[in-house]
Formats: structure tokens, sequence, C-alpha cells
């Protein structure tokens, strides 16, 4: 009786192992298929696989390889070119900064037609901003900035890259920080407070102005929907085309009317409640994978 | 000289329709619900169109939008998770559309825009 249930077991194990394993050797598959189809000459074929081979075992999805190899093979992009994307993804991954926001933008290059050359230089930029973020939420953090989860993290670090990639001074992001640390509040709060800030500068508020009102805000005690609702409220007011001054002064009101009602109940900054949380923006992340066939 | 001529006009034309056809697109701001995130699009003179995004790799075949209909309106549901979500509309797989009522757009860093989608349920 013993050995039919070691057999059956043994058989779901390979079968279950089979099936998890397949959409991943898909990928692999669909790498190899469009190298040996392309144009390439043999040795630059074999250095493109053995690239693609490199980045799975870094923990790149293969989806997203596979997708960056085909896609560009197809837009007529050197293989040398597609190996450097592929090394950029990988020195991220492996310096620990989210690796999502490159692969979107290589991705999102190739789909449009973006030159090749503008994308590296696009996506060298952007890896050098996440670098710059992470010691910048690092060092919020070590001072005293609550932390959750590590996808919290990595949410805050791709939204401060943005942010840094818009021009939005470091010293603003860190008093962003600061204000919300003394509020007791977390790291996804300073994200979506960060956010908000990038939001309204990239849609016509001066970073100035934007980082003010945000700044207040997080001083009011807003939560992560009330900052959300508050950039929703903001732009859609300048599409309506209100005045910037009158648009930030209608917003400027309900928070002085919130600070009177908290200094009236005589509660504490520190007192107020914060928001419900949000989830961030998602990481990539993959098992290292290297149970698929070359 | 005369053919050349010709040949010239129609070269300027051809896209300039291709543009006034895109830019009569109208739009109906995205809505959420239960089921996902509905998109619509009305383009009645385009064969095909697209969403393409930071959702779907930026694929441009994925994600086809339904039509037109008789009111020459496109759209397409999509299960999105909750976060932050870049795209464009793609007409004809040739032209790039933001969505004009799109929450917000942002600078793509390759020197293009993209409409924002923030998810929230």
């Amino acid at each position: 009786m013993k050995i039919p249930f070691v057999t059956a077991a043994v058989i779901l194990l390979v079968v279950w192992g089979s099936a998890s394993a397949e959409p991943g050797q898909k990928a692999v598959d669909e790498i190899k298929r469009s190298v040996e189809r392309s144009a390439l000459p043999q040795e630059a074929k074999e250095t493109l696989l053995a690239k693609a081979r490199e980045a799975v075992n870094a923990g790149i999805q293969p989806d997203d390889i596979a997708v960056m190899v085909s896609r560009g093979l197809d837009r007529g992009v050197d293989g040398k070119v597609i190996a450097g994307f592929l090394d950029t993804a990988v020195e991220v991954k492996a310096a620990n900064l989210p690796v999502r926001p490159v692969l979107d933008r290589i991705e999102q290059g190739l789909s449009k037609g973006v030159p090749p050359e503008r994308i590296f230089t696009a996506t060298k930029r952007l890896a050098e901003k996440l670098a710059d973020a992470d010691g910048i939420v690092s060092s919020l953090v070590r001072s005293g900035l609550k932390a959750g989860k590590s996808a919290e993290k990595e949410a805050a670090v791709q939204t401060v890259a943005r942010a840094l990639e818009r021009s939005v001074p470091e010293e603003v992001i860190s008093q962003t920080g600061v204000k919300a640390r003394k509020q007791n509040y977390s790291l996804s709060l300073f994200e979506r407070a960060v956010d908000t800030v990038t939001t309204l500068a990239e849609n016509g508020v001066p970073v100035n102005p934007a980082a003010r009102l945000v700044q207040n805000a997080v001083d009011s005690g807003y939560s992560e929907k009330e900052l959300l609702a508050l950039e929703r409220d903001i732009l859609s007011g300048l599409r309506e085309g209100r005045s910037m001054d009158e648009v930030i002064k209608r917003m400027e009101s309900p928070m002085e009317r919130r600070d009177f009602e908290r200094d009236s109940r005589g509660l504490d900054r520190e007192q107020m409640p914060g928001g419900p949380g949000m989830p961030g923006g998602s990481g990539s992340g993959m098992p290292g994978g290297s149970g698929w066939k070359w | 000289m005369m053919r050349c001529t010709q040949w010239a006009i129609v070269a300027i034309l051809a896209p300039l329709l291709l543009i006034v056809s895109a830019c009569s697109a109208r739009y109906t701001a995205p809505i959420t619900d239960a089921k996902g995130v509905t998109l619509r699009i009305h383009a009645p003179a385009a064969k095909t169109v697209s969403i393409v995004g930071s959702f779907n790799r930026w694929d441009r075949e994925r994600d086809r939008l339904n039509g037109p209909g008789k009111d020459g309106w496109w759209g397409i549901t999509l299960p999105l998770p909750d976060g932050r979500h870049e795209y464009l509309f793609l007409i004809d797989g040739r032209i790039w559309l933001a969505d004009p009522y799109a929450q917000a757009t942002a600078d793509d860093g390759l020197g293009g825009r993209n409409s924002v989608l923030y998810v929230a349920r």
C-alpha cells in the first residue's frame, strides 16, 4: 500500500514541478527561437544567448528577457545593444535595487520605436537615480521612518527615483521624509507624498508650491487616500481652467480647517492617526531560475 | 515636374489625414469597478486600437480594444491590480495617443509622455 502512495506522490511532484517550470521554460524557448532565427552572426547569437542565460540566473524574469530579446531583434537592434540592456538590468538586480522600472523603460522604448542609443542612455540614467534613491530612502529609514515589508521600501525607491529624474530636489524629498517621520508615518505614506509632489510637478505645478502643499498636508495628518484625492483635485481644477493660485488656495483651506479643528481638540500632531495603507508599485523578483533548459 | 508636385501633395496630405483622423478621437474617463478598469475611445475611422502600457509590458498587440461599435466607440476592460499604471492608445499600429481624460500624465523618460492611471479599490 505504501509503494503506490509513494509513487503517486512522486508523480504528483514531477507533474507539479514541470507545470510550475513551464511558463519560465516557455520564455526561455522563445528567447532561443528569437536568437536562432535572427540574422545575427553565429558568434553574436552565442554571446546574446549567454547574456540572456546570465540574466535569468541573476533573477530577472524570463518573460521580461524574452520581450527585450525578441522585441529588440524584431526591430533590428544590434545584438550588442540588447546585451547592453540585459547587462544594465543585471547590474541593477545585483545592486539589490528595484529592477522593474529599468525593464519597463527598455520594453517601452523598444515598443515605441525609440532609437536604441536613447533607450540605453535613459536606462543608465534611471539606474543611477535608483541608486541615489536607495541611499535617500535607506537614510530616512535609519533615522526612524517606519519601514514595513521589503516591497514597501522597493516602491519608495522607485518613486524617489522617478522624482529625482523629474528634477524634484533631493532636499525636498528628504524634508518630506523628515515630516513623515515626525508624524510617525510609514514609508508608504512618504512614498505617496513624494509621488504626489512629482505628479503635480510633471503636470505643471512648480515644484516649490507643490512640495509646500504636500508637506502641509502631511503635517495636517492626511492619509494616503487623502493625498491621492488632493492630487486629483488639483489636476482636475487645472484641467477645468482654474488658475494655479486659485487651485492651491482651495486645497489649503481644508488643511487649515483641519489644523484648527485638531488644535481645538487639543490633539498633539503626533497623536493624529495615520491613514489606511495603499499598496505601492510592484517590483520584480524571481527565483534565480535555473531549472530551465538552455 | 507636374507628377512630382502631385506626389509631393499626396506625401504631405496622407500623414495629415492620418493625424486628423486620430485627433478626431474622443474619450471617456477610465471607470474602475469590481471587474476591472474600463477604458474607451471614440475613433470611428480607426481599423485597430490597442492599449499599450506598463501592465502588459508595452505589448502593442496584447490588449486590443473591441470595436468600433455603430457609434464609433472602442472599449476594453482590463483586470488591473491596485497601483500606478502608465499607458497610451495605439491607433492602427502607428499613432500613439495619450488619454486626455487620464488622471495625470507623466514624462516617459524617453522624450515622450504617458497617461497615468491610479487604481485604488
